[in-house]
């Protein structure tokens, strides 16, 4: 390695180490490589102003930060307290429906909603409906936790890990749905086996009198239903011009961000308060680490990984995606996905170049970054906030009960994953 | 001038007391806010109805922006304070918020304002070492600064 190649690697390892550290916000922690990286690169000459700029993925931030603000415009109609509370009464307070049936929501939510938001508002309501039926909210919580992420890798828009690779190899919406949404579907159906089989005490217990539930007005809980059909309809038509990107040629950002625009422009809702709602932290993050690993990748470190790797893909296509599919659910598991896969994009890129069919890769790099982020509670962020909303809560949601929950749940999707991948791997050739 | 609209006799709790202790003084003189002084007088947190009652609060009340559609708390309505065994180990130092006063010299209108900036019923009151002197409540400030007016013949 050169010595600029070992100034930049140093600098990337030390910012992923400090993430992982929690000892910074990892905004700050990513602003900071981001700022060193760009300074340490001008001096030595291995990046440029310009080559920062260009590394930042302006396609993934929009299209982030258009689902965002549509997805705030639809939290503030009561939306989600009015789906959930429907879905609940269904069960008519059945344990076990209710454990399927919240799950199962969130799995669809999180398909479209990045898995966070999709918690944040499903978690309160599901706390409420747990108490008014005197059950313990631990089973439900785990399983909107473990099912936000595992649903988030079925689309494109589903989680950030899946937009950047969308973006970087022009995967449509469509061909994420056909390769991924099968087996996001088996892992739906593993982990609730899995949460089904763990918690069966908790499941198994009597709920109290289920008139409590019943009585719940979820009509009372939406406060603007004209604002609701105006911004369901909005999202109807950016989910159908997802479908269709491929016919029509338009970024899936452009598609996000010009919905966005149409919400806010048909609603008119105080848009100092919409916009204060998006996670600008978030994406201030992901932008940072994109100048960051554009500093790993204009040094030549990612080319070197690449030539590596290279050898054993031409060796074994199907060896190294599943390896892909391992080391991403192992890191994901312990740290936020997002680093490991934008650094992931420019190694992945330039097996390509060299001559390596590159699909299965992506694949198995969205596999194992959604997949991975299950095994701990701070794999991903949508765990974090589940276990800091039960802290607050009687029932709290300890590591104890997370390694006896959630890690099963996040190995058998990735054995349930691997096979799906081995069995279907002609398919998961093509994109 | 806040010192000639507040009490002074003012029931206050040390550090130690214990929430039973707070609910009797609660019940038997229908206060809503217990000032905590230590040993010399000194006013060091406040307990509010609100931290008292959170105790027995269901979690969801504090995690819901909106608990309108919720008609009926069911069977947490029934819910006796007795029945809740960590209660009983709470103290007000457990309960307390950070300290809240004036001084004994302030006017009636910040006097109101830092009440509603603070989100209190009853404002305490100290003396310059800060050992607590009276507190008065939103309504003992309100009717002593509307009280010239109320004399007041309207205009005709």
């Amino acid at each position: 390695m050169t010595p600029p190649q070992i100034v930049a690697s140093s600098i990337f390892i030390v910012t992923f180490l400090v993430i992982l550290s929690e000892r910074l916000h990892r905004t700050i922690a990513a602003l900071t490589g981001a700022a060193v990286m760009l300074i340490a690169g001008m001096s030595l000459g291995f990046y440029t102003q310009e080559k920062a700029l260009a590394a930042i993925d302006f396609n993934t931030l929009g299209l982030l930060l258009g689902m965002m603000v549509l997805v705030r415009m639809l939290q503030q109609t009561g939306f989600f307290d009015y789906v959930a509370i429907l879905a609940a009464k269904r069960t008519r307070g059945s344990p076990l429906l209710l454990f399927v049936t919240l799950g199962t929501l969130t799995t669809v939510l999180s398909m479209f909603l990045d898995n966070v938001t999709t918690v944040v508002l499903i978690a309160p309501v599901t706390i409420l409906i747990a108490e008014l039926l005197g059950i313990n909210p631990i089973p439900m919580l785990m399983a909107e936790a473990l099912l936000s992420d595992t649903g988030g890798v079925a689309t494109l828009v589903g989680d950030p890990p899946n937009v950047m690779i969308g973006s970087a190899a022009g995967f449509s919406f469509v061909s994420f749905l056909t390769h991924l949404a099968p087996i996001a579907l088996m892992a739906w159906l593993v982990a609730l086996v899995v949460l089904r089989i763990v918690f069966h005490r908790e499941i198994g217990e009597r709920p109290g009198n289920a008139g409590t539930l019943m009585q719940l007005d979820e009509n009372e809980g939406l406060h603007d239903r004209v604002a609701l059909r105006r911004i369901l309809i909005v999202l109807g038509a950016v989910i159908i011009l997802f479908f269709l990107q491929g016919v029509l040629h338009v970024a899936p950002g452009v598609i996000a961000l010009g919905g966005a625009t149409a919400a806010l422009l048909w609603v008119r809702p105080d848009v100092e308060e919409t916009l204060g709602r998006v996670e600008w932290s978030v994406l201030l993050f992901f932008g940072a680490l994109f100048v960051t690993a554009g500093g790993l990748e204009a040094s030549g470190v990612l080319g070197l990984i690449a030539d590596r790797i290279a050898g054993l893909a031409d060796a074994s296509l199907l060896g190294a995606s599943l390896l892909m599919l391992w080391v991403a659910a192992g890191l994901s598991s312990v740290v936020d996905n997002i680093p490991f896969t934008i650094a992931m994009i420019p190694v992945i890129e330039r097996l390509g170049h060299l001559g390596i069919n590159p699909v299965p890769l992506w694949w198995a790099l969205a596999l194992g970054a959604g997949f991975g982020g299950n095994g701990t509670p701070i794999g991903s962020t949508a765990n974090v906030v589940t276990v800091t909303l039960s802290e607050k809560t009687r029932t709290p949601i300890t590591t104890g009960v997370w390694m006896r929950s959630g890690l099963p749940v996040m190995l058998a999707t990735c054995v349930i994953a691997s096979v799906m991948f081995v069995l279907l791997f002609g398919w998961m050739q093509k994109p | 001038m806040i010192s000639s609209s507040m009490k002074r006799s003012v029931i206050a709790v040390s550090p130690e007391t214990t929430a039973q202790e707070a609910a009797r003084i609660v019940v038997s003189h229908h206060v809503g806010t217990l000032p905590v002084v230590d040993d010399l007088g000194v006013l060091v947190g406040l307990v509010r109805l609100d931290d008292l009652l959170q105790v027995f609060m269901p979690d969801f009340v504090g995690l819901l922006e909106d608990i309108d559609f919720v008609h009926d708390f069911g069977a947490l309505e029934t819910l006796q304070p007795q029945d809740v065994p960590e209660a009983a180990r709470l103290t007000m130092r457990d309960l307390m918020q950070p300290p809240v006063a004036v001084e004994e010299t302030c006017g009636l209108l910040r006097a109101f304002a830092t009440m509603t900036q603070h989100e209190i019923r009853d404002l305490p009151v100290v003396n310059r070492s800060g050992a607590l002197v009276g507190i008065a409540s939103r309504v003992d400030i309100a009717a002593a600064f509307l009280a010239p007016w109320a004399r007041t013949e309207p205009p005709t």
